[in-house]
Order: C-alpha cells, then sequence, then structure tokens
C-alpha cells in the first residue's frame, strides 16, 4: 500500500476542485497555489498547504486504502460517521409518525366495525325478530283487521231498523269488540319487552279506543230507550281512527330508532366523549 | 284507628266512567297516595245505576295502590268494594292487569 502516493492523487483531485472554485471566484494566488496544492507531497498523512487538501486528508484520515499490485487503481474504504440519537430520531421520526399513525387507525377501524356489528345484531334482535316476527302478528296485525271489521259493523247502520232483537244484538256486537279491543291491550302490554315506552303509548290508545266504544255503547243503549238521539256512528269512527294512527305512529317511531340508533350510536357515542372531561364530568 | 276512609262514586260524574286522566285526577283529589302509606281501610261504593267503569278510569283512580298492595288479596282488604255483581270480575281483571303492567313496565 501507498498512502503517499494514494494522498497526492486525492490531493491533485482537490486541487482540481480548489481551481474550480478559484475559477468562479478568482484570487491573486489561485494558480500558485493550485500548483503547490499538485506538487506537494503528504508525508505520513500530514495536512498539506491547500484547503482542500487538508480537508481530503481529514477526510481520509479514518479510511483504509486498498491499491492493487500494479498500481493501476486505489480503493479507499471508509467508515460511516457516527450518528448521534437525535440524529436518528430526526432521520427516522417521519416513518414512525407514519407507522403510530397506521396503528391507530387500524384500532378505530377494528372498534368501529365491532360496534357497528354488535348494533346491526342488536337492531336485528329487537326490530326483526321480537317486533316483525313475535309481537306484530299478535298486536299490530290484529288490531288492523279488527278496527277493519269495527269500521264496517259499528251501530247504528243507517239501513238497519232497530226493533227488540236487533237492539239486543248491536248492544252484544258493540260489547264483542271492546271485549276484542280489551284482549288486544294485555297483547300491546307485551310489548314492553323490546321497549316499554312503546308498550305504554299502545296500551294507553287502546284504552282510550275501548273508553270511545263503551260511550258509543252507552249512547246506544240510551238511544233505544228512547232517551237521547242515535250516537254518531262518524264522530266515534273518527276518533277510533286517530287511536289506531297513534299506535302506528309509535310503532313507526319505535323502528326508526332502532335504526338511527344503530347508524348514529357510535358517532354519538364519540361526540359525547369528546364533550366528556378527563374526569368524566361534561363540560 | 282512624274511621274508614269512603270513596263514593255516586258524587262523581257518571253513570259511565271513563278516562286514565280522569282517574288520576281523581286520585289525586282523593289523596289516595297517602292512604296507600297509612294502616286504615278505605271503603269504595259503587252505585247499583253504574253502566261501567272502564280500565282506564279504575288503573287511573286504583293502579297504583294495587301495585303498592302487591297483591290483589292485599288490595282488597285494603280497598272493601261495594259494587254491581257485574262489576265485580271486570275489576278483578283490571287487579290482574295493573300487577302485570307492574312486572311488565317495572
Amino acid at each position: 500500500m501507498n498512502g503517499e502516493a494514494v494522498a497526492n492523487a486525492v490531493a491533485a483531485s482537490a486541487a482540481a476542485m480548489d481551481k474550480k472554485v478559484s475559477a468562479s471566484s478568482p484570487a491573486p494566488d489561485a494558480k500558485q497555489s493550485s500548483e503547490t496544492a499538485a506538487k506537494s507531497s503528504v508525508p505520513n498523512g500530514q495536512p498539506a498547504v491547500s484547503t482542500g487538501q487538508s480537508v481530503v486528508n481529514q477526510l481520509i484520515a479514518d479510511c483504509v486504502v486498498h491499491t492493487d499490485a500494479a498500481r493501476t487503481s486505489t480503493l479507499l474504504l471508509c467508515p460511516s460517521k457516527e450518528q448521534g440519537y437525535v440524529d436518528k430520531l430526526l432521520v427516522s421520526s417521519p416513518t414512525l409518525i407514519m407507522s403510530g399513525m397506521a396503528l391507530l387507525l387500524s384500532i378505530a377501524a377494528f372498534r368501529y366495525n365491532s360496534r357497528k356489528d354488535a348494533r346491526a345484531r342488536l337492531q336485528s334482535i329487537h326490530d326483526d325478530f321480537w317486533l316483525r316476527k313475535v309481537l306484530s302478528p299478535q298486536t299490530v296485525e290484529p288490531l288492523l283487521k279488527q278496527l277493519g271489521e269495527l269500521g264496517s259493523t259499528l251501530p247504528p247502520r243507517p239501513a238497519v231498523t232497530y226493533g227488540g232483537p236487533e237492539q239486543t244484538a248491536a248492544l252484544e256486537l258493540v260489547t264483542q269488540h271492546i271485549d276484542k279491543i280489551k284482549a288486544l291491550s294485555v297483547s300491546f302490554a307485551s310489548m314492553a319487552v323490546v321497549d316499554k315506552t312503546l308498550a305504554k303509548e299502545c296500551v294507553e290508545a287502546l284504552e282510550r279506543i275501548e273508553d270511545r266504544l263503551t260511550v258509543h255503547k252507552f249512547q246506544l243503549d240510551q238511544h233505544f230507550a228512547g232517551n237521547v238521539p242515535s250516537p254518531n256512528v262518524t264522530e266515534a269512527w273518527t276518533a277510533i281512527m286517530e287511536e289506531q294512527t297513534k299506535v302506528l305512529t309509535a310503532v313507526q317511531h319505535y323502528q326508526n330508532n332502532v335504526l338511527s340508533q344503530s347508524r348514529t350510536g357510535i358517532v354519538s357515542r364519540m361526540l359525547a366523549r369528546m364533550r366528556t372531561r378527563p374526569g368524566g364530568q361534561p363540560r | 284507628m282512624d274511621a274508614p276512609k269512603v270513596i263514593d262514586f255516586s258524587k262523581f260524574n257518571g253513570p259511565v266512567y271513563t278516562g286514565r286522566e280522569r282517574g288520576v285526577r281523581l286520585r289525586a283529589e282523593l289523596n289516595l297516595d297517602a292512604a296507600d302509606t297509612s294502616a286504615n281501610v278505605v271503603d269504595v261504593v259503587i252505585p247499583d245505576g253504574t253502566y261501567t267503569v272502564t280500565s282506564s278510569f279504575f288503573l287511573g283512580l286504583f293502579g297504583p295502590s294495587v301495585v303498592s298492595a302487591g297483591s290483589k288479596d292485599r288490595f282488597y282488604q285494603r280497598y272493601r268494594f261495594v259494587a254491581p255483581s257485574f262489576l265485580r270480575p271486570e275489576m278483578d281483571g283490571y287487579v290482574a292487569r295493573a300487577l302485570q303492567e307492574k312486572n311488565l313496565f317495572a
């Protein structure tokens, strides 16, 4: 190995570099400096006079020089400069931040999907199974059928002449309708298994239907006794239809709530958490 | 022990007793919540000329008392009814319904 020769060769390159620098900003002794650097030797790796030479010597101080036997090529093996902890962190921080964000997003997506599935399952149980398959066939459907019959049979009918047997039959018919409404009230009360408010609203609406039919029956009885004019069927029917609409609206409202809860429940909970202080106290 | 409290339906607008709100209002007027907490018996007189007492009225008036009593027998021990015979099975059904709703809506 001929370190001196290598240094000379590198110094020549450095001198050339100096020359280029001088050409861009000429100095009075630029030519002399370049020549000196080119000709100077570097005994024992000591820095030469020129600036380029000293820089090169500093650079190659830690390097190992390999030269082939024919001295036609030289290989410099230089160790990379040791980086501090902060330098390493600065270099790798964007990667770390991106990785952290990806991890957080993955966790959030997993939790979102889990809760969405749980909500969908709950909605499926409450709405699809309980309401549609179990409760509705025992409550809403019979009520619609019952009130449909009531609308077409509620006495007094205009075309009927009410003698003794017809009067008894008419009163009995209203009593049967009242009894069916009472039985339906018990069925509607079982809606409490899915929603207590829904059950209460429906039961109270059916109570009002029962009340209206009871008053109608009393008026009809009084009419047959000759005390009062015939009760107004249209008026009674309108009041009953209003209560039927309340029942259907309550059921529809419940179903909409179940759907909207399953859609917005997660977002609402997240917003509620954001509005809550770390101590658990709402803002 | 105080004299039994008497609820006479003939003092109210009859002979058809309907409406939960009406029953609830009457309950407040008669202060039955206080009566339920005392050991005194309440006599309920329903006149013979009564056409009907609907479930809504009965439950508005006596529903919380039935729930408070906890059972049909205890309710009838506290509230002694003098009523037309055709109303007895009706009222039994109302009491049973109040107890059912207590469990369902609790």
